[in-house]
């Protein structure tokens, strides 16, 4: 979880991904700011996220996004 | 109608249970929208936003982004939207330019100006909101300041009257043809003159919006879709390859339900132009031209009129072009011949703001002049053979590089691709192509080469093919070809010192 914490903090820097649990639904990060999420962790986990992953609610924390990578490496 | 604002007030007196727009999670009536339109103009009026003030509002891509917009101009303020992620010097110089009186956006910057929440705007709502309270705005009355992203150098703000704004919502009307009950999925940023004007053009019609932030969530789109029974769309060609590389073919299904879907800000790859024909067969399938300071001034169904090349199609209603010459005198144009496309009409903005001087090179006579060299068909439609630019001479023969683009975007495994003019000792100029490929595909100019032979004029063929791992695009998807060209001169410089 940690390095995973270290990945989105060099995404997106300003956001606050200790605290925030509502990240797109409240608009905190938007479609762009996702594609840059995805970059790095399609990059520092050798995964590709297919696109029936892309909803809003893999999105919204650290914890979401890091059931989903758990979730693809395990496949 | 002399403003959108008014028009909403209208249609909320009118038709106050009608549904006129949504985002992701909520929705409004009519009468809804006009009161937290209604509520939030009384919040910032207290906080001493007055007449001619101008607002920066950074774009949240929802309901609270465009009440917050018509909240200003009810004021009688001048709304100054800006991208979501704008870095934030790009926001400080904004605010300064414009010397805003206030900051709207989802957190706060340190800042001269007093910063409100985006997110609070439709905690103002007031249920109780007549519809005299504020005096509507006048047509001549600055709406709103749009900046460019400034694909070339320093960014301008665009300042757009009410008559402006309401003049390209009519344009957009005419252009689409848009019936009252038409409802319509807006997934394109609302900071910029594409996404804003089309929502504009549903307000004054009294007919429906989606907001959607862009199409990545494409699950989330479709469902809106199918909520509201969407009947239009309007994309970007960035988020339209986006779309079907997610969704595959998906977009099909909604063939008997989409009457029309707008493209626009940059041109569609050919491929995606192709598939999007065949996907929807009997929806209208539309390329607006224009400009922020000139806007929907042309409009082509492309899926009508698949063999029209180099065609943007007819005026719309408040657009009058005429053809000049290099000294902005009128000429006949003609495809042997092309002449500088300028247009008149309500729709052109008032200025640029506070740049007299670039309004005298860029007004005159009423007409806003551009560098794009068309002519007028004989069917009555207007070709355009691009911008002189962009134009390469070659050997004294003109090529529009879009067409040798087009051509290369069928080669299997070109990903992407940008075309420039560079320097040749005998034909003065001549194309080069920069091409990135799909993941996998084997780079092989020769074949790319002989695939452009067959389909192209000998002398539109380029020799110098070059790989690029990206080619430089704005975030909506426009070529910056200006890139490509500095690329090349640095190379040049590189050379001529060893």
């Amino acid at each position: 979880m940690d390095e995973l914490m270290e990945v989105l903090r060099r995404a997106l820097p300003k956001v606050n991904w200790e605290t925030d649990q509502a990240l797109v639904d409240d608009g905190i990060i938007d479609s762009m700011d996702v594609v840059s999420v995805i970059s790095e962790i399609t990059d520092e986990y050798d995964i590709e996220i297919p696109s029936e992953e892309m909803e809003p609610e893999n999105f919204n924390s650290v914890q979401a996004i890091y059931e989903m990578i758990q979730r693809l490496t395990e496949e | 109608m002399q403003s959108i604002v008014e028009a909403v007030a209208a249609h909320a007196r009118a038709l106050p249970e009608k549904f006129c727009i949504a985002d992701s999670r909520r929705e409004l009536s009519y009468r809804g929208y006009w009161e937290c339109i209604s509520g939030y103009a009384a919040h910032l009026r207290d906080l001493g936003v007055g007449v001619g003030d101008r607002v920066v509002v950074r774009n949240g891509q929802n309901l609270d982004t465009v009440t917050a917009g018509l909240a200003i101009q009810l004021l009688g303020a001048v709304f100054v939207p800006v991208e979501k992620n704008a870095a934030d010097t790009r926001i400080l110089e904004i605010i300064e330019a414009v010397e805003a009186c206030c900051y709207i956006a989802a957190k706060p910057m340190e800042l001269s100006c007093p910063w409100e929440k985006l997110g609070d705007v439709l905690s103002f709502r007031d249920e109780s909101a007549d519809f005299e309270t504020f005096p509507y705005p006048g047509g001549a009355d600055t709406a709103e300041i749009l900046f460019t992203t400034g694909t070339t150098g320093k960014s301008k703000g665009i300042e757009l009257t009410h008559r402006n704004v309401v003049a390209v919502a009519e344009n957009v009307i005419d252009g689409v043809e848009m019936k009252k009950d038409n409802v319509e999925v807006i997934p394109v940023p609302l900071s910029h003159s594409h996404g804003l004007r089309r929502y504009y053009g549903n307000m004054l019609n009294g007919s429906s919006v989606i907001i959607l932030d862009g199409v990545i969530f494409y699950k989330k789109l479709f469902e809106r879709m199918e909520t509201f029974h969407a009947t239009a769309m309007d994309l970007v060609p960035t988020a339209l390859s986006a779309l079907f590389r997610l969704s595959g073919d998906r977009l099909g299904d909604y063939r008997d339900q989409l009457e029309y879907v707008q493209l626009g800000s940059a041109p569609i790859p050919q491929q995606d132009r192709e598939h999007l024909c065949r996907l929807l067969p009997n929806t209208r399938l539309y390329n607006f031209y224009g400009t922020t300071e000139s806007g929907c001034s042309c409009i082509l169904d492309f899926n009508a009129m698949k063999d029209k090349k180099n065609c943007i199609g007819r005026p719309t209603c408040n657009a009058h072009f005429i053809f000049t010459d290099e000294e902005g005198q009128k000429i006949e144009a003609t495809e042997e011949r092309p002449g500088f496309l300028a247009c008149a009409g309500d729709m052109n903005m008032k200025g640029y703001y506070q740049s007299p001087q670039l309004n005298a090179e860029t007004i005159r006579n009423g007409y806003i002049q551009t560098k794009d060299l068309s002519y007028m068909g004989e069917d009555g439609l207007i070709y355009m053979l691009g911008r002189q630019d962009d134009v390469i001479v070659t050997g004294g023969s003109k090529v529009a590089p879009d067409e040798i683009e087009d051509a290369a975007m069928q080669f299997p495994g070109i990903a992407d691709c940008g075309c420039i003019p560079v320097d040749h000792p005998l034909l003065g100029k001549e194309p080069k192509l920069f091409v990135s490929m799909e993941r996998g595909a084997a780079f092989d100019p020769a074949a790319i080469f002989q695939f452009l032979k067959d389909r192209l004029e000998a002398y539109k063929v380029p020799k110098q093919i070059e790989q690029m791992d990206e080619i430089p695009r704005t975030y909506n998807g426009k070529l910056q070809r200006k890139k490509l060209l500095e690329l090349e001169a640095a190379r040049a410089a590189e050379r001529s010192e060893s």
